[in-house]
């Protein structure tokens, strides 16, 4: 820091109470552990004072502590500082230690000043006092001008230089780790003009600054503050207009200040700084320093107190920003300087501040929801500035608020619907559990409900998901570019976070839908400190079942059950600004059962414990510990068969996740993960007496899943941002459990079975791990558009094996080991962003490259249920996908929606040893889910403000299947024989809904709306399947389409909030 | 026994949505002649009866008109060395002498194949395995059920057939059923095949529904079932067999693929032959309903 102070006076003076040339009696001494009572004693030969206290409570009290030319009351508080004890002046010489109960030790960080000073012709200055009111500390400065002030309490304080002959000044400082100054003092002069004031001045003996002023009002304009501190103690500020925010309104607290003191409230977070000259106090702006601050906080939404993770906070004056973690924190450390501050947030009006960076600053920012989409409202453009500054690709987000507006399969507001209608993702029909991503399966999906994996996201079967539109805040899906912190799938992370509950006042909503009713209550457990929510949500859609009409029509026996239902809580506490823990839970069933024959129910369960912690500004930590278990059973009620079955996998996760924000160039993330599956294959017991099943209880599998990983987002300049990450992996088969091993070289089969072995709790079976690079790169080509690039390695260790079309709830879960080898997969990617119309119009293409390893089949004909030598039914092969994604996206306006256009393909190569064992001869050929032609529009228009109509279509090749090419007649039956998998193709795929929400005119206290729903709206029969069968009692054949919604479906929801 | 039952969920959602199947016309795809091999060994008394035919192109039309691969030179060995060649019956059905081969419990057979083309096949070793009783095979009547159609189906009660077996503890069993009945009226039904593992019965007394449809009382009825032993290989084909014509094209059915017997090419192992030849041996049980 630099100053140059040229004041013209002449004439010398003596401070008023004490000389110059004996400064003020002081200590210097470092105390290491000492026993308060030494350190006592010390004090009073130094002061020549007496101590009085009781010496049961000082006994084994020991002060640490560094003395500097301490005064002594501040010698005293620093020795102090970490006991629980004051002290207080009796009289002059007789100080009293008095034992405070309530006081916390605290380890104040101290600062020191350092400067150099020299007189206007650069020579040092030596002897000069450089004195500090506020503690009543002094120091002189040495021969080389160099000083040092140690031991001084962090803020605002000012300081007085003064030498004989040579003129006083008094600097404002606002004390930080890196403070530093450079002062000039000029030789007072004896021809100067002003020789009577500055001796007028010696004549009052008094500093302006330490002159006690009383202010009739206690806010105004900093101008009303100036001009009657002008007038209260005669004297005149002098400064530059353009510096100084005249028209700022502010208060202050306390009236009867001096004018030092109301000047440093007046100005305080400015770089505004004032010196005392000639009855004039000049205010005067610094330059800002080459020294970084870091500003923090969280972004929450006004009305309900919750955190907006993802919101934009820019630094406008530099174009610095960043976005808020999944806990709507943020921090930025940036240079010193006056900044536009813009926090915004999709959906939500823009909060804009003027600040002026001078110290470490914690800012939390509400943003108030922008209820009307009606306006076009007039966007600076920050908020939409992320799709192409930011260097996440293949990332969608799927706002919850539109996915609630957009047409409902049967009124279900279904998050996973919504997610297929974004490029890149497909299904291979109506009514199959999950999705697929970039051509990858669907337990390539890592599903993650607030940091809990999700093993089965359907509820009957997939025609609706698990998670509760009401209960969720927020969802960001990956197909690329994967962060280094999320691992154990190949193609994708879907992560949802539930909603934290408004802690501002309690409310309510819900629904009555054609399948489902809903209802959510939230509210503060403390006023902003913490609050709950809880959604519930039934399914009634075993009335079909109960109608004896329906019951008879369709040949079902009358006893039957059908439904599902889910709760969802979370609760969370801020214990302080730096800590907050955060309680969720999930828990969901699907029940169904047809009179005797078959009854089946399935389930997830979560659990998840977080506790956010700040270790500072700048580093953010989050420590989770979950749980979730998946179950199912399955069987048949009564009869000679009459069994109950059972499988499942529970997981047990602990995980420590830290962000460090050094500055705003870079961003590191690391942290460590491990978890423990238990993966149950099966287990089966009779129900009744008569029951011929035998119980079986296959050996469950224990594995641990360990990774640590790093990485850094690097801001090299405004073009060009990298993020570099590595993850490593570390999978463990341990024991207790059973192993099979096979002949090396031999195809495994039963055959080929040469050893099964048991192994004892924690004994290790086999272990497996690897490196998963993440990198990602992005390049902006102009103003509005940018280029982006990544690479991902993947490796799973948990694979779901299926032996049928669709995944089904009862798949079954399966762990790597010495057999089965973890998936691999490298994921290339390279994309082009670009804005049109002041970025209110997004649009991207992505080109991308996957290739996978050991993915994982099963052999024709294998049996995965109660299978304990399942290792030997499956086969692993290679797979490749590809594809172009367009998408345009429109996000702001009346009509909002995208369109995206994917060209993909997704392919599968199976080489086994055995002929048999190959698909197709080994060659390559689709998956079940390619469908190289995409397309997907979905559009919202705001009619008015209570009237919204959204529409949207979708449009995909056939799926494969598989047609027979010969026939043969065995026994009596014609049986199609299929030489080849999936080489044609079922009729292409499209349908069309629509649907419009009514808002009601409602009160305050009571919104309504009704929504009307069509799906498949001109009725189309999409082909779910194509399928080959005997006409019954001939031997004729014929070929039969299936497809699974016949007509079009009307729904009519009502909705609530209260 | 199966676990998941598509047919119920299907059910399931043609209730809740209007699912629908229709018939449609596609072309399909032609291709390539294999040998189809149905035939059997077993410990009761012989001849066995080996048939060859040829896969057709997969149509829509009747396929009454099977074409029978004839002129080839089938042969069965068992483990001891005895060969015995069959003799062409009639157009592609082979049968071995009466007083020829007889099938052993313990022993092995295997088939060989020479088409008139020169395309030799064989088989893999199947073991004829013991196979356990029947302990009973009885009928129970059910007056509450009302008979749809009185006229033809008799007009009694409804019956349902049960087989009880006692399944050995000590070993995997494979078992396979044939249930067929003839009425006095001259209507016959089956054989209807069905096949099972003790996977979830080992050791136990299982007890069979064998009606597999509804049958009514007041009519003569003998109803027979043919309980035979067979290979963990046969029961894997077996029940691939019955899974891809019975329980295809649902969201939640196993997709198509070949399903591969036990005989294969000796020189091409692209050109395998379809079908099984199986080793049983057979217990008999039958009984009448007169009421």
């Amino acid at each position: 820091m630099k100053k140059f102070i040229l004041l013209v006076i002449t004439i010398f003076f003596f401070h008023y109470g004490y000389s110059q040339k004996s400064p003020i009696r002081s200590i210097t001494g470092s105390f290491q552990n000492e026993p308060l009572e030494n350190v006592l004693r010390i004090f009073e030969r130094e002061f020549d004072i007496k101590f009085s206290y009781i010496q049961s409570l000082t006994n084994d009290v020991k002060v640490t502590g560094e003395l500097n030319q301490e005064p002594l009351e501040h010698a005293l508080h620093i020795i102090l500082e970490n006991t629980s004890f004051d002290f207080q002046a009796v009289d002059e010489k007789n100080f009293a230690l008095i034992k405070d109960f309530n006081k916390k030790p605290k380890n104040n960080k101290r600062y020191t000043l350092k400067g150099i000073i020299s007189d206007d012709y650069g020579q040092p200055l030596d002897s000069v006092e450089v004195y500090v009111p506020m503690i009543q500390k002094s120091v002189l400065s040495n021969p080389d001008g160099s000083y040092k002030v140690t031991n001084l309490p962090k803020g605002r304080l000012y300081i007085n230089y003064r030498k004989e002959q040579y003129y006083k000044f008094t600097e404002f400082i606002n004390l930080n780790d890196h403070t530093e100054t450079e002062i000039q003092l000029s030789k007072v002069s004896r021809h100067s003009k002003n020789e009577a004031t500055i001796l007028s001045t010696k004549a009052e003996d008094i500093n302006l600054l330490h002159k006690k002023i009383e202010i009739a009002f206690k806010s105004g304009t900093v101008q009303d503050f100036l001009k009657e501190m002008e007038s209260q103690a005669a004297l005149s500020f002098s400064f530059n207009s353009d510096e100084i925010p005249l028209q700022k309104n502010i208060s202050i607290n306390d009236s009867l200040q001096t004018v030092g003191e109301l000047l440093n409230e007046i100005f305080k977070d400015t770089r505004i700084e004032f010196i005392e000259w000639d009855k004039k106090i000049i205010l005067k702006k610094r330059k800002p320093q080459a020294v970084n601050f870091t500003i923090s906080g969280t972004v929450k939404d006004k009305r309900t107190g919750e955190f907006l993770p993802g919101a934009n906070v820019v630094l406008q004056g530099q174009s610095l920003g960043t976005t808020t973690n999944s806990y709507g924190f943020y921090s930025l450390t940036v240079p010193e300087w006056d900044y536009n501050l813009t926090v915004s947030y999709m959906g939500y009006k823009q909060n804009k501040k003027e600040l002026s960076l001078i110290n470490d600053i914690r800012l939390d920012i509400e943003l108030e929801e922008n209820m009307s989409q009606l306006r076009e409202v007039l966007v600076t453009g920050e908020t939409f500035r992320k799709h192409i500054e930011t260097v996440e690709m293949s990332v969608a987000t799927l706002d919850i608020k539109s996915l609630k507006k957009m047409p409902a399969f049967m009124g279900e507001v279904d998050l996973i619907k919504g997610i297929l209608m974004l490029p890149g993702v497909t299904t291979v029909g109506e009514g199959a559990t999950g999705f697929n991503v970039r051509g990858g399966g669907v337990d390539q999906n890592l599903v993650l409900l607030d940091e809990a994996q999700v093993f089965n996201t359907s509820h009957l079967f997939g025609f609706f998901s698990v998670f509760n539109a009401d209960a969720i805040k927020d969802s960001k899906l990956y197909k690329g570019g994967i962060p280094a912190n999320y691992g154990g799938r190949l193609s994708s992370v879907l992560d949802i976070s539930q909603k934290e509950g408004n802690n501002r006042g309690f409310e309510g909503s819900g629904g009555i839908g054609l399948v489902s009713s809903r209802l959510t209550v939230e509210g503060p457990i403390v006023k902003n400190k913490g609050s709950f929510i809880v959604a519930g949500r039934r399914s009634y859609a075993d009335v079909f079942f109960k109608n004896d009409k329906l019951v008879k029509k369709l040949d079902l026996p009358s006893d039957n059950e059908a439904f599902f239902y889910d709760l969802n809580a979370k609760i969370n506490y801020k214990l302080s600004d730096k800590n907050k823990v955060f309680i969720s839970g999930y828990f969901g069933r699907d029940n169904y059962r047809l009179g005797k024959e078959v009854a089946f129910d399935w389930g997830n369960t979560t659990a998840t414990l977080r506790w956010n912690h700040l270790f500072s500004e700048k580093l953010f930590s989050n420590v989770t510990a979950v749980y979730s278990n998946y179950t199912y059973t399955q069987g048949e009620p009564e009869g000679y068969f009459a069994f109950k079955g059972k499988t499942g996998i529970k997981n047990y996760n602990l995980k420590s996740d830290f962000t460090y924000f050094p500055n705003t160039k870079h961003k590191v993330d690391f942290g460590i993960a491990s978890q423990l599956f238990e993966i149950e294959p099966g287990k089966l017991w009779p129900t009744n007496d008569s029951s011929s099943i035998i119980s079986v209880d296959l050996t469950d599998d224990y594995t641990i899943e360990s990774a640590a990983y790093l990485s850094n987002e690097f801001k090299f300049n405004s073009r060009l941002t990298v993020y570099a990450g590595l993850r490593f992996s570390h999978f463990m088969n341990i024991g207790p459990g059973k192993y099979h091993e096979f002949e090396a070289g031999e195809p495994r089969s039963f055959l080929s079975l040469q050893d099964t072995i048991l192994y004892n709790r924690g004994e290790i079976v086999n272990t497996n791990s690897g490196f998963e690079p993440r990198i990602s790169l992005k390049w902006n080509v102009d103003n509005a558009s940018s280029v982006k690039l990544s690479y991902n390695r993947m490796i799973q260790y948990l694979h779901l094996i299926s032996n049928t079309t669709a995944a089904t709830p009862l798949d079954i879960w399966k762990a790597s080991n010495k057999n089965i080898t973890p998936q691999v997969a490298h994921q290339l990617a390279i994309g082009y962003f670009r804005n049109f119309r002041e970025n209110t119009l997004e649009a991207s293409i992505e080109l991308y490259y996957k290739k996978m390893q050991n993915l994982v089949d099963y052999k024709n004909g294998a049996d995965l249920i109660g299978n304990e030598l399942l290792d030997a039914d499956l086969l692993q092969g290679k797979g490749r996908a590809y594809g172009i994604e367009l998408l345009v996206n429109k996000k702001v306006g009346r009509l909002t929606g995208w369109t995206s256009y994917t060209y993909s393909r997704t392919e599968r190569r199976i080489t086994a040893d055995d002929f048999r064992d190959q698909i197709n001869y080994g060659d390559w050929y689709p998956a079940n889910y390619d469908q190289p032609h995409k397309l997907n529009i979905v559009a919202l228009y705001q009619i008015s403000r209570r009237f919204s109509f959204s529409s949207n279509f979708t449009y995909n090749t056939g799926r494969p299947v598989t047609y027979p090419d010969a026939q043969y007649v065995y026994l009596d039956v014609v049986v199609p024989h299929y030489s080849t998998r999936n080489l044609q193709r079922i009729p292409d795929y499209h349908r069309l809904d629509a649907s419009m929400t009514l808002d009601g005119r409602g009160n305050k206290r009571w919104k309504s709306s009704w929504s009307l729903s069509f799906y498949n709206l001109y009725a189309r029969k999409n082909a779910y399947s194509i399928f080959f069968r005997q006409v019954q009692d001939t031997r004729n054949t014929e070929s039969v389409k299936l497809s699974i919604i016949g007509s079009i479906i009307p729904s009519l929801s009502y909705n609530f909030k209260f | 026994m199966k676990l998941l039952q598509n047919s119920a969920i299907i059910c399931i959602l043609f209730s809740m949505f209007s699912a629908c199947q229709e018939v449609v016309d596609i072309e399909l795809p032609s291709g390539y002649k294999r040998v189809v091999v149905e035939g059997w060994i077993t410990d009761e008394p012989g001849p066995y009866v080996v048939k060859l035919t040829q896969t057709t192109d997969y149509s829509f039309s009747s396929s009454d008109t099977v074409i029978f691969e004839k002129g080839a030179q089938v042969i069965i060995k068992d483990d001891l060395g005895n060969v015995e060649t069959l003799k062409e019956i009639k157009d592609g059905v082979y049968a071995t002498d009466t007083n020829g081969i007889k099938g052993e419990i313990g022993r092995s057979y295997n088939l060989f194949i020479e088409t008139k083309d020169n395309r030799r096949y064989q088989s893999d070793n199947e073991l004829l395995m013991p196979i356990v009783p029947i302990d009973t095979f009885y009928y129970q009547l059910d007056y509450s059920v009302p008979n749809p159609i009185p006229q033809s189906q008799g007009k009694g009660p409804e019956a349902t057939f049960y087989l009880k077996l006692s399944d050995p503890e000590n070993e995997e069993n494979f078992y396979m059923h044939q249930y067929s009945h003839h009425g006095r009226d001259g209507n016959t039904w089956g054989p209807v095949i069905e096949v099972m593992d003790d996977k979830f019965m080992n050791g136990k007394q299982i007890t069979l529904d064998g009606s597999n449809g509804h049958f009514w009382g007041g009519y003569y009825y003998h109803f027979r079932v043919r309980q035979m032993s067979i290979t963990k290989e046969a029961y894997k084909f077996w029940s691939l067999l019955f899974l891809q014509t019975e329980e295809v094209g649902g969201p939640y059915d196993t997709p198509p693929a070949p399903i591969f017997g036990n005989i294969h090419n000796l020189d091409d192992p692209k050109d395998y032959a379809l079908g099984y030849f199986g080793a049983s041996s057979v217990k008999n049980a039958e009984i009448l309903i007169k009421e």
